[in-house]
């Protein structure tokens, strides 16, 4: 465009020259004329050279062109290489590793009870590879092997989730943390603490692993309700473990499965305030006619804006568990029934006073599977501080008694996130 | 039998299940209005320009957050999952929340890639796009600079997709999403030139930013920004950083600290009474100054920032 414009302009100039040399054409005084006809001439001459440039400038815009296509045209004919090959690792999942140690000391001999280890111990608590990717336009899946330093590695999770089903429904399945509750199906390093509240430990038997089928329902209405419902082996890492391990991999009658049905809800208050109510049942027909029943309950302040990280989170979740438990002599006969009853939970306050600083306080109790005559309690401080988005430092220090040995325990954990790591919407 | 004893168990009813049906009672009936939700208010104020009456539009950030950490709330989950179509402003700037709120919407019609999936940077010619990139150098985009928003000739381009998009979605309302654009590009056009006018006092003013978002506003109005208040994108400053800072703010003779709303002000306050600098407030997301909507969020911005030079006698 310009150099359409740059000719046009030459061409103007030389027209006006033209019309300057045809003007002198008329009558003048002779001085007056010669003087005029040198200008004039002076004028056509620079005019001229001006054209002359702007040829030679077109002439070069051409030559120019005319390589660059010619360039254009050899790339197509001559390709660079002799096939094209899409790189091996184009369909490659999102991939991300947690790495979370701590060291910790207890200044009392071991609480077996609910797990503490005693004197110093620095512990790889999760290495955690997590894998995740669209199966295709159906199916997304994820795979979350993880390692510690008193379990080795083992497959924690991996699972497929439907993602197009109609009516918001969803579907999954595979082995995967069973919808119970709030923080029993967190993976360790997305928890608020440095460990799963022991409560959890204690009356689900660590997260809430399973391997089942699960099925969900988000109601077609403003308010956020979730309904789930699953069909697993067993529902607990520790069950699970113990149920492959028992030598026909927990093989056994319909109504021996763990079932489970959770509703779950989520409320804005206000702009900055919202809350989250879930209630859940689990249970085994049975054998155990185990019910495990859950509430939680969620509150949070979170202002978003920049005194938004001066939020608020208050978090609590109590659960009941009526088991029956059965002895039998070696020949398998019953020897006795007895149906125990315990219960346990915890609440939480994490305060965010900066951008990337919080502080809290937990309260546990829980009841062994022996009943009430087991109770543990641990009242819990921490402070976590993230120098960035991917890593995390925490102080924790933990305080449990109850009927059996007082015991102190202060942690420090350091996590790092290497690669993109979420577990999505569940763990938000 | 125990499965009996199941079934009796799960007909004690949920007091959430007798909340929802008198909810889903109450819900009314469905609007005839295209349902669109928009991730920030600038992608929803557009929406609103160029749909009109023909769409009815949600968002989800608020204007004074910061958009890399919007909180993930189900209730819009639960507007994405009945959505017609989700606007995004694009290039990784809602990862903090809309993939996960995608995924607890479950509606596939908003999928990325679905036709309900519209992404405003479609046209938008990203800048700083990392040639490499690892976490060393902090929160990097891999699309590229995600804030070209705060550019209204950017602004322009996010229109022209967001009515592609929503044409798209409902073909039956192309005429009426033309009519908007070409409404909306009318408006912004004689603001632009307006705003080059009012902005000239910008050219060449040397000015330090708590984020790294001011590209596209700089390179239009000729801001130099010198340097961040964070060490890298989305890391926060250490002391040292600050006395560097320090140092170069002096250097440089900076007077403008342009601080983004949702970032803390402590900081920029710290280094504006230490180098006699200004700070001026600067909203990221249309509304967070106040003027809600897009134009009048640019002439807000704007406004501080010439109001600022002005009073600093910068440069």
């Amino acid at each position: 465009m310009s150099f359409r414009f740059h000719v046009g302009r030459e061409s103007r100039r030389g027209g006006a020259a033209l019309a300057l040399i045809l003007a002198a054409g008329s009558p003048l005084p002779v001085g007056a004329a010669d003087s005029d006809a040198t200008t004039l001439h002076e004028q056509l001459e620079a005019t001229q050279r001006e054209a002359e440039r702007t040829r030679d400038e077109v002439a070069e815009l051409k030559r120019h062109v005319a390589d660059l296509e010619a360039a254009a045209r050899s790339a197509d004919a001559t390709p660079t290489t002799t096939a094209r090959i899409a790189p091996v690792n184009a369909d490659n999942p999102a991939v991300s590793f947690v790495v979370d140690t701590a060291l910790d000391v207890s200044t009392q001999s071991s609480w077996q009870s609910i797990g503490y280890p005693d004197g110093w111990n620095f512990t790889l608590k999760n290495g955690e590879l997590f894998i995740s990717a669209p199966i295709d336009p159906f199916l997304r899946g994820y795979a979350s092997i993880n390692g510690t330093s008193d379990e080795g590695f083992d497959v924690e999770e991996a699972a497929i989730i439907t993602t197009s089903l109609p009516w918001g429904l969803t579907l999954k399945g595979g082995r995967f943390f069973a919808d119970v509750g709030r923080l029993p199906h967190w993976h360790d390093e997305a928890l608020p603490f440095v460990d799963r509240p022991p409560s959890i430990d204690r009356m689900i038997g660590g997260e809430s692993g399973s391997e089942g089928l699960e099925a969900s329902w988000l109601m077609p209405i403003d308010l956020f309700i979730e309904v789930t419902g699953g069909l697993y082996d067993a529902v607990g890492s520790e069950n699970l473990e113990t149920l492959n391990d028992n030598g026909f991999f927990g093989r056994r009658s319909f109504q021996e499965l763990n079932f489970l049905g959770r509703i779950h809800g989520y409320v804005d208050l206000s702009d900055t305030f919202n809350a989250e109510l879930g209630g859940s049942w689990t249970g085994i027909p049975r054998d155990e006619e185990r019910s495990l029943w859950a509430l939680d309950v969620t509150l949070r302040h979170q202002p978003g804006t920049q005194s938004s990280y001066q939020g608020l989170d208050l978090g609590a979740e109590w659960m009941w568990n009526s088991q029956r438990f059965t002895e039998r002599d070696d020949g398998g006969a019953i020897m006795s029934r007895i149906r125990r009853r315990r219960q346990g939970g915890y609440a939480y306050v994490e305060a965010f006073f900066a951008r990337r600083f919080s502080v809290g306080a937990r309260f546990d109790y829980s009841e062994s599977p022996e009943g009430a005559a087991d109770r543990a309690r641990t009242a819990s401080a921490f402070v976590t501080w993230k120098p960035s988005e991917f890593q995390r430092v925490r102080f924790q220090f933990d305080n449990s008694w109850g009927d059996q040995q007082t015991n102190q325990r202060f942690t420090i954990q350091w996590t790092a996130f290497i690669g993109s790591h979420s577990h999505g919407f569940a763990q938000r | 039998m125990a499965l009996p004893s199941v079934s009796r168990r799960l007909r004690h009813p949920f007091p959430f299940a007798i909340l929802a049906i008198a909810l889903s009672l109450s819900t009314g009936v469905a609007s005839a209005k295209l349902r669109v939700v928009a991730s920030t208010p600038d992608v929803a104020d557009m929406a609103r320009q160029i749909g009109g009456d023909r769409v009815s539009v949600v968002t989800i950030a608020n204007p004074r957050q910061d958009p890399h950490k919007v909180p993930v709330r189900p209730s819009f989950a639960t507007r994405l999952h009945r959505a017609d179509a989700l606007v995004v402003q694009g290039l990784g700037l809602e990862h903090a929340f809309i993939p996960a709120l995608i995924e607890g919407a479950r509606n596939g019609n908003i999928l990325p890639g679905a036709p309900g999936y519209i992404d405003a940077s479609l046209y938008v010619k990203p800048l700083q796009v990392p040639s490499s990139q690892n976490r060393s150098q902090g929160e990097l985009h891999p699309l590229g600079n995600p804030h070209f928003n705060l550019d209204p000739v950017q602004g322009k381009r996010m229109a022209r997709a967001i009515a592609e998009g929503l044409e798209r979605v409902d073909p039956s309302g192309a005429d009426d999403y033309r009519e908007g654009l070409e409404r909306f590009t009318t408006l912004l056009d004689e603001k632009i030139e307006e705003w080059a006018r009012l902005a000239e006092p910008l050219r060449g003013v040397k000015v330090v930013s708590y984020h790294n978002d001011l590209i596209y506003l700089a390179n239009r109005y000729g801001l130099l920004q010198v340097g961040t208040i964070e060490i890298k994108p989305g890391i926060q400053p250490t002391p040292g950083h600050l006395e560097n800072l320090l140092r170069l703010m002096k250097r440089e003779n900076v007077k403008i600290i342009i601080r983004e709303i949702s970032y803390d002000p402590g900081v920029a306050r710290s280094l504006a009474e230490r180098t006699g600098a200004r700070v001026v407030p600067l909203a990221v997301m249309a509304g967070g100054l106040g003027p809600e909507g897009y134009v009048d969020s640019i002439q807000a911005n704007l406004e501080a920032l010439v109001g600022a030079v002005a009073e600093s006698g910068s440069p």
